[in-house]
């Protein structure tokens, strides 16, 4: 994390620490923690502790094969348009949503525990979102008479706006990272961004002042070999490295490369002695980095209080959606593990009693096309997504699923769908829980005002108690 | 002050250089003789900051080989060097490995309770890749051509992050592709990636066919996209300085829309496997073959059943009518794409960014799109033009350290060579098989590991702070975070420090190790030891403050750990890991 124009406060804080005040004495004297502390939208004291927990389909699921429609009429639409790439009817494994108009859909095969969850109501679907500028309906999208997220279809763009809830420009900047500009103060660690990343730097965790922590599954956070010795070779090492550390730099390439493995020194050391303190999970977690990595992320939510974290946001991403070839084999094998590692999740956050506190949510690039192009399927647009916590609404299905027939009012052509929900309404949905205020709302999401009214009483999309 | 007068000296040197050659401070011949406590030749500094642009970095003698023979004579020099290719190395390591280290290969996949080790395996992995490109960069003088083939294989992106780490013969042959056309032409790369079976496969267009409207099945999209998006012209169109234009709205101007993406995929159809290795199962090739058999070494060819042989419209009005035999299909499209007035400056940009600098003026992409465009002789995409305008520019050759937004970080994967190249190691056997699984791990970044088509890093990452402030990008710090810029000083730690600069799995006798032999002298004085690595390292850029800082952590060491501190400190520095 770097948040330059902190440093001074932090050192002075560090000064009233060390006279012997307590941690939460001095983050009182931090007014911006006062007063984003209010946090009047959550209801909730400010020594409440929530976390976002976004896991980030990277390639693109194909998520109209992760929740498909079981009935028989609304299956022979889907088999019929999907050819090869349908799965068998008998195989879905069947969901009981409270809203489902009559209609039945099943989770595929690889999910039966996620299913499992939705039924027990810990767990909800949005259908058919994605990013979208303003409302966009069919006969616009072809006459291009509205604003289109810029570079439709292609990855690299798509990921972006997901992760930076604007699709309007490029831009760096994440939605996750706009928040942690406003809210970082409520915690009481100046040195480990409240971001933290399993996955490394990415979009959506970098803001205009608070960037991602990166830690790592299994050891989490690094450290430097031999720093902190007290005799020969390592003293001198340590030595010389807090010299490089307190050294000026004029170049801004060097300063930026200090600041970050500066930081990374004092967070790595804080964090591993945290984690050292906490007791061992006893939920078991699969061997594979999903699994590790969500293993990570619920070892340091034990570790909040240790490390003063009050809210968090992590990030974890998951390669190689992009199954333009072996579609059946890959996804199955890959939804796979995403069950796995979230039954494991929702097991080990019940275990440490934080699963109404922590809201985990997935993202990708965008669905695929319901057509085939022989061996898979092709970069699309609207896509299924599921949120998973004790503060969602679930058993329900959010949003619009469509029929998967060819030819719709929101088909564009081989079975790309146009987003029924802008994927800024379940964002801000988030958002919201998470402590943001509906007025700041327009900050973070530029074009949310083109979808949701932010004086309006009622949620964005309703899926969170808030 | 002193440094500044060096550099003042160097901007001259292409006057001096050549008096200084027959009568230069080291006298005249091998070996280098150093003297103590003095500054080297200024031409010494200015040829190992051009090395780490050109190269992965210099040693004593390389250095002084440009130093001599002056930057542009040493360009055509390297130019003229024949390749060594990756393919015939990993083949012969392979042979090797089969005879005298068959536990090295992976196990035959485990199917029910038949798990023998597989006593004849077809074909090397990722493994013994990365043994022959080490064999081959320690080996040859064409470091040049090897700095290129690396950055184009950081634009053309394979990985062995996928089914392909299992066919090294694919891999090594297409890494050979860069190798092969580094002083080529731009167009013969294009052609050679299309064809080759390793893109084909990671791109998803081998096997891909012609729409078949009775099943709802559309051609494959993914390689139409990104040899636009990513290969040739990019998102959107660009001023031949790589400015982007705008429209009458002030937005930029999309190159492409998903109706050109669906005319281009079906250009992409029709292509599999050229031929099949030695076995008995199947004698040609076909369509719809397994990967076992297929001979990844050859282009993919055209089997017009699954072509689409429709009208296809591509951009700006450009039409191939129907009937066009499939081949001739590709050819126009790639020729489409190479004219087109954005792959000068998108690639003479990304170019510029690996190699030199990541903010380059619009002026020097200018010169190096200008270069692309015509070599002065008429001909489009000449990548020996293309080199030269990019090394040879002011932009590149003045060293300005006051100029505090110049430079970039460099690699991860060139500083982990430099390493190598500049500090010396040593193999106990006479092999260099580095397998590179610690490095990658460490640095996030190995050749042909990215874990997508769009490289390690973008090129128009922004980090936080200054540089964002400044509105400038720094694409290497996407890679650059809590956890990987710790595990890089650890990485240094552990060869600098401990010694050890690579190891093959189940091979202890194999490890590479760290040989400070050269530097052993020069440790005997703190100065002249910092002299030294100046030199090597930081071409003469190492500031007074951390110098100071690494003269006092040396000062009363061992002559031995003098020389560790000082190789760790100074690489892990920011003088170091900004290439200036």
């Amino acid at each position: 994390m770097k948040k330059g124009h902190n440093r001074r406060d932090f050192i002075k804080l560090a000064g009233l620490a060390s006279l012997g005040l307590s941690a939460s004495m001095v983050s009182a004297f931090n007014l911006k923690a006062i007063q984003s502390a209010a946090l009047d939208n959550s209801g909730t004291k400010k020594t409440d502790y929530k976390a976002l927990v976004c896991l980030f389909l990277a390639g693109g699921n194909d998520s109209y094969n992760m929740l498909v429609p079981k009935g028989n009429n609304e299956y022979a639409k889907y088999s019929q348009t999907r050819s090869e790439m349908a799965i068998p009817q008998n195989d879905l494994v069947g969901i009981k949503a409270k809203n489902s108009d009559g209609r039945s859909f099943g989770l595929h095969p690889s999910m039966p525990d996620i299913a499992a969850l939705f039924n027990a109501g810990d767990l909800a679907f949005l259908c058919n979102t994605g990013s979208l500028i303003q409302p966009t309906t069919k006969k616009q999208y072809k006459n291009k008479s509205v604003l289109l997220p810029i570079g439709l279809f292609s990855h690299a763009d798509m990921q972006k706006h997901w992760q930076s809830a604007n699709p309007v420009q490029r831009t760096g900047i994440g939605w996750g990272g706009k928040i942690a500009d406003m809210m970082h103060d409520v915690n009481d660690n100046d040195i480990i961004s409240m971001n933290i990343s399993l996955s490394g730097t990415n979009i959506f965790q970098y803001g205009n002042k608070v960037s991602e922590f990166s830690i790592k599954a299994g050891t989490g956070a690094e450290n430097i070999a031999g720093y902190g010795y007290q005799k020969g070779f390592g003293r001198r090492r340590t030595q010389a490295i807090d010299q490089f550390f307190n050294r000026k730099y004029n170049n801004v390439f060097e300063k930026t490369y200090m600041n970050i493995l500066k930081n990374a020194r004092e967070g790595g050391t804080q964090f591993e002695k945290a984690i050292k303190e906490i007791p061992e999970l006893q939920t078991e977690f699969a061997g594979d980095r999903i699994s590790q990595s969500f293993k990570m992320v619920a070892k340091t939510i034990m570790a909040r209080k240790i490390l003063g974290f009050k809210r968090q946001i992590f990030f974890i991403k998951y390669n190689g959606w992009d199954h333009h070839s072996d579609l059946l084999t890959r996804q199955k094998e890959m939804l796979k593990v995403v069950n796995d590692a979230l039954k494991s999740f929702a097991e080990a956050l019940n275990e440490i009693d934080m699963f109404n506190n922590v809201t985990t949510f997935t993202m990708s690039d965008f669905g695929r096309t319901l057509t085939s192009n022989g061996n898979g399927t092709d970069h699309a647009w609207g896509g299924n997504t599921f949120m998973m916590g004790g503060a969602v609404k679930g058993k329900i299905l959010y949003g619009k699923y469509p029929s998967l027939a060819l030819g719709t009012d929101i088909e564009l052509g081989k079975g790309v769908l146009l987003p029924t929900t802008a994927n800024n309404l379940y964002f801000a949905e988030l958002a919201l829980w998470f402590g943001v205020k509906k007025s700041e709302l327009p900050l973070i999401f530029p074009n949310i005002t083109n979808f949701y009214d932010i004086n309006s009483k009622s949620q964005p999309l309703g899926f969170l108690d808030i | 002050m002193k440094i500044f007068f060096i550099w003042l000296i160097i901007l001259l040197s292409p006057l001096i250089s050549s008096a200084q050659n027959s009568n230069n401070i080291n006298g005249n011949n091998e070996p280098l003789k150093y003297f103590y406590g003095k500054h080297y030749n200024p031409g010494y500094y200015e040829a190992s900051r051009f090395l780490l642009q050109a190269g992965f970095g210099g040693n004593m003698q390389m250095i002084k080989k440009v130093a001599d023979m002056g930057i542009e004579p040493w360009i055509d020099w390297q130019m003229n060097i024949p390749p060594k290719y990756l393919l015939p190395q990993t083949d012969s390591i392979f042979k090797e490995i089969k005879t005298d280290y068959p536990w090295l290969l992976p196990k035959k996949a485990k199917k029910g309770k038949n798990k023998k080790k597989n006593k004849n395996p077809l074909r090397p992995n990722s493994l013994v890749v990365s043994f022959a490109w080490w064999e081959n960069y320690m080996h040859s003088e064409d470091v040049l051509r090897q700095r290129i083939a690396f950055a184009l294989s950081e634009i053309f992106v394979i990985s062995n992050q996928s089914k392909l780490k299992n066919f090294g013969y694919a891999t090594s042959s297409f890494y050979d592709i860069f190798l092969r056309n580094a002083f080529g032409n731009f167009r013969d790369i294009l052609e050679e990636v299309t064809f080759h079976p390793a893109m084909g496969y990671y791109l998803t267009y081998l096997k891909n066919r012609k729409a078949d409207p009775t099943r709802n099945i559309h051609p494959d999209e993914n390689y139409a996209r990104e040899l636009m998006q990513l290969f040739t012209i990019g998102l959107y169109q660009l001023n031949q300085d790589g400015t982007v234009k705008t429209g009458n709205n002030g937005l930029p101007i999309p190159t492409y829309d998903n109706n050109d993406i669906t005319e281009f995929s079906k250009v992409f159809t029709g292509l599999s496997f050229g031929g099949v290795i030695d076995n008995d199962v199947i004698k040609k090739p076909r369509f719809n073959m397994g990967y076992r058999y297929a001979d990844w070494t050859v282009p993919m060819k055209m089997y017009p059943k699954f072509h689409d042989t429709g009208v296809k419209h591509l951009l700006n009005g450009y039409t191939i009518p129907a009937g066009v035999w499939g081949i001739r299909d590709i050819e126009r499209t790639l020729d489409l794409l190479f004219n087109h007035p954005n792959v000068g400056p998108f690639i003479a940009k990304k170019l510029i960014q690996f190699l030199v600098k990541s903010n380059p003026s619009p002026g020097y992409v200018a010169a190096v799109a200008s270069a692309f465009n015509n070599n002065g002789h008429g001909v489009r995409g000449d990548m020996k033009a293309v080199i030269k305008a990019i090394l040879l520019n002011p932009e590149a050759r003045n060293y300005n350290p006051s100029d505090t937004t110049a430079g970039k970080l460099l690699e991860p994967f060139v500083r982990y060579v430099h390493f190598n190249t500049a500090i010396g190691v040593s193999s106990p056997s006479g092999k260099y098989w580095n397998s590179g699984r610690l490095a990658y791990k460490a640095l996030q970044q190995y050749p042909l590991e990215s874990p997508t088509v769009f490289n390690f890093f973008l090129p128009e990452f922004q980090p936080i702070g200054p540089i964002s402030d400044a509105g400038l990008v720094a694409p290497e710090f996407q890679i650059t975070n809590s956890r990987s810029s710790i595990s890089y000083v650890n990485l240094i730690n552990r060869m600098a420090v401990k010694g050890i600069v690579a190891g093959v799995p189940k091979l202890p006798e194999m490890k590479i190790l760290t040989d400070y032999d050269q530097l052993k002298k020069d440790a005997l004085d703190n100065d002249t030891l910092l002299n030294k690595l100046d030199l090597l390292l930081t071409y003469g850029s190492l500031s007074n403050e951390s110098r100071e800082i690494i003269k006092n952590a040396i000062s009363g060491l061992k002559p031995e750990d003098k020389i560790r501190m000082a190789v760790y400190l100074i690489m892990i520095s920011p003088d170091y890991v900004i290439l200036k």
